[in-house]
């Protein structure tokens, strides 16, 4: 079995590399990355240049890899069906699983080598820009303590207002290091724009209430503010009363400020390197890859190329896009529910109906595969813990890849493969 | 031959093609019977369109019988170890084009789950039996259609089949490499393995089958042992060397006595093939590829 898997596979391989298909993507991505390295310029400093090129460059990858991986994989079985290439290969003793994981296989491996590259090509990147800035420069120290680092979020519980000053209780990790920063993250509500900054003092308490750290900021109304706190500070506890004054500083700056709901006060601790976040951040969009591979080889045991393309993307895409239909759709339906009492009824059409439920049923299925972001969380230095990998993993490779293979393998297996298409 | 030694057994094969709507739109194969016993070479003939391929095709699992039943080395054509012992050539080479004869064939060897070392013996046997060890690095896609054609023979024998269907076996070759084809196939069903091929080419089908069965508009019209399907008891030939005018004229008098009719006297000539195959044999003073894929089998096929 494992021969005949690993013969498929290095076929769907060598197929993929003297077609061209791997040489002009590889090609393509290079571009893409070079030319983000070269434009790119954020806000100035290394930092900011790096954590856009991090953002932009991981989202380019996961689009750009994951299109040509949904073709790739709806044209690997169907092209071959098409053009009768199968029927030699289906009438030797090669069962239908086989031949389906060979392929998927031989898919998700031209997949990895290629984010291997875009990984590698980001790794350099990062230590060239460690190299260029001076460590003790603040640029150098924003981009080893806020970018080139791996940081778990621990988030802080409000626990309410005292004398003017917001509280939150948060608990330590277990093993913090004595060196480097941790980095405290807020943010405000601000409902309007181009507010002046407030000024405020920050107090780093233990539960017990003996003070660790204690600043004054000045902190931007909109936008994600960061404060760092050196680590040796918060050591000998594992428990921080975290509380903020305002400090108004004036007529025309805000006397009062609102947290944001949907957005914790957040303490950020390093935990690990830049690399290996790299690497998980890499093994998380493999996972994605892999599930549309899986998509893609499915709907092209039952579609031709054409159709089977169009098939794959409107579902990939109507599963990203099914949380807006059920958003947009909802309100309007309440709407027009308090109408109906009073005989002016906005009537909600079937179609509505239907669409709404469908959505609704979609997002539900597919609310799993959705929760893991990568690429935001690897360009704020935040970490990708091991234990999301594995369920990743877990999910999108052996849940939904395992029903998408079982599924393809049904259809091959009910399928006249030699009917004419 | 007793029952054991049928290799295949078909039973009121039908085969109806419809449509998106699952309307029947042609009827390609009727209520075909059909047996073909251990050793033999049986051909399936037919104008185009007379369900020669359909029933391959049915044989192989390629297409599900609308009626019928097939029973092929003792199993259902979709059981893997059926499929262990069979080998197929289609009608066109559907082989990889980015590949060379030896990955196609080492390709194919994985499938049958051949180790790696029986793999390569296999593979150079059959590329040095086929004429292809010096295209053996090239590109398939370059090749010609009797280059693909011999390399498509090349992967039906890698597993050394009980079962050889052929579909079309000596399209695309040229007389050379279809005296070698016939050559091999009669050398290959004298050790025992069977064969069941398609052709147009009548010439061919009457040299090496044992049996027929000729189809039209998918149905079997005629079936049997070609000698006795081609015999002519009201007529007789007399194989004589040749005679003097005088002897000639004495012996037409003495036939002319004894028939009621007038004897015709010809002079028998060879087929073009075979004097095609005498003087190229002559011409060649060196072994080009064609002349090196001589009728020798491949060592792994004798065992």
């Amino acid at each position: 079995m494992r021969n005949r898997i690993l013969g498929i596979a290095g076929l769907t391989i060598r197929q993929a590399i003297r077609s061209r298909f791997v040489i002009s993507l590889f090609f393509l991505l290079l571009a893409l990355l070079a030319g983000f390295a070269l434009t790119i310029k954020g806000d100035g400093t290394a930092a900011g240049r790096l954590q856009m090129l991090l953002s932009y460059a991981m989202g380019s990858v996961g689009v750009v890899l994951g299109i040509a991986t949904l073709w790739l994989a709806c044209g690997s079985l169907s092209i071959e069906i098409e053009n009768r290439r199968i029927h030699l290969v289906v009438v030797k003793p090669v069962r239908t699983i086989e031949l389906w994981l060979g392929k998927w296989l031989g898919i998700i491996s031209v997949a990895m080598l290629l984010l291997l590259v875009a990984g590698l090509f980001l790794g350099v990147a990062g230590h060239i820009a460690r190299g260029r800035s001076h460590p003790d420069s603040p640029d150098g120290r924003a981009l080893r303590d806020r970018i080139l680092v791996a940081r778990q979020a621990v988030s802080a519980t409000r626990v309410g207002s005292q004398d003017g000053a917001a509280h939150w209780l948060l608990a330590c990790p277990a093993a913090v290091s004595a060196q480097g920063v941790a980095t405290l993250r807020y943010r405000f509500v601000a409902h309007l724009r181009d507010l002046p900054p407030v000024t405020g003092r920050w107090t780093v308490r233990t539960p017990d209430g003996a003070t660790l750290f204690e600043t004054d900021c000045i902190a931007s109304m909109d936008g994600v503010n960061q404060l760092d706190i050196p680590l040796a500070a918060l050591r000998s506890t594992t428990a921080l009363d975290l509380i903020f004054h305002l400090q108004p500083a004036g007529e025309g700056t805000p006397q009062h400020v609102t947290f944001h709901p949907r957005h914790d006060v957040v303490l950020l601790f390093p935990c690990g390197t830049f690399a290996g976040n790299l690497m998980r951040a890499l093994l998380l969009m493999f996972c994605q890859v892999a599930l549309l591979a899986a998509l893609g080889l499915t709907v092209g045991t039952i579609f031709t190329f054409p159709v089977a393309m169009f098939t794959a993307s409107a579902l990939v895409l109507a599963t990203l896009f099914a949380q807006f239909f059920v958003f947009s759709s909802a309100p309007e339906r309440s709407h027009a529910h308090e109408h109906h009492h009073h005989d002016d009824v906005t009537h909600v059409t079937w179609t509505e109906t239907v669409g709404e439920h469908l959505a609704v049923g979609l997002r539900f299925a597919m609310a799993p595969a959705l929760r893991y972001r990568i690429n935001g969380r690897l360009a704020a230095g935040e970490t990708i813990p091991w234990t999301e990998v594995h369920d990743c993993a877990g999910i999108l490779i052996f849940c939904y890849s395992g029903l998408l293979c079982a599924l393809g393998c049904l259809m091959l297996k009910r399928r006249e493969i030699a009917l004419p298409v | 031959m007793t029952e054991n030694n049928t290799i295949l057994d078909v039973v009121k094969l039908t085969k109806i093609f419809r449509d998106f709507w699952r309307r029947p739109t042609v009827t390609a194969v009727d209520g075909l019977d059909l047996s073909i016993r251990r050793g033999e070479i049986f051909g399936l003939l037919g104008p185009n369109g007379s369900g020669k391929s359909t029933t391959i095709k049915m044989l192989l699992g390629l297409l599900h019988p609308t009626e019928g039943s097939i029973s092929i080395l003792g199993g259902r054509p979709s059981d893997v170890a059926v499929r262990k012992r069979i080998g197929y050539l289609p009608e066109a080479s559907y082989l990889y084009r980015y590949l060379t004869p030896r990955e196609t064939l080492s390709f194919y060897g994985r499938l049958f789950d051949l180790p790696a070392a029986e793999r390569r013996r296999r593979t150079e046997e059959l590329l040095a039996m086929t004429g292809l060890e010096s295209a053996a690095d090239r590109a398939v896609g370059e090749f010609s259609k009797g280059m693909a054609r011999r390399l498509g023979l090349a992967q039906a024998l890698l597993n050394a089949p009980e079962l050889l269907i052929l579909d079309e076996p000596t399209s695309g070759l040229d007389p050379m490499g279809c005296r070698q084809v016939k050559e091999l196939l009669r050398a290959l069903a004298d050790q025992g393995t069977t064969i069941l091929l398609t052709s147009h080419l009548l010439a061919d089908v009457e040299h090496i089958c044992d049996r027929v069965v000729i189809m039209y508009n998918g149905r079997p019209r005629a079936a049997g042992a070609l000698q006795d399907l081609l015999a002519t008891p009201e007529r007789m030939t007399l194989d004589l060397p040749a005679l003097d005018a005088a002897a000639t004229k004495r012996l037409l008098a003495v036939l002319r006595e004894q028939l009621a009719c007038e004897p015709e006297l010809s002079r028998p000539t060879m087929n073009l093939e075979e004097f095609f195959v005498r003087v190229v044999n002559e011409a060649a003073e060196d072994p080009s590829p064609a002349n090196a894929a001589g009728p020798h089998m491949a060592p792994f096929l004798k065992q």
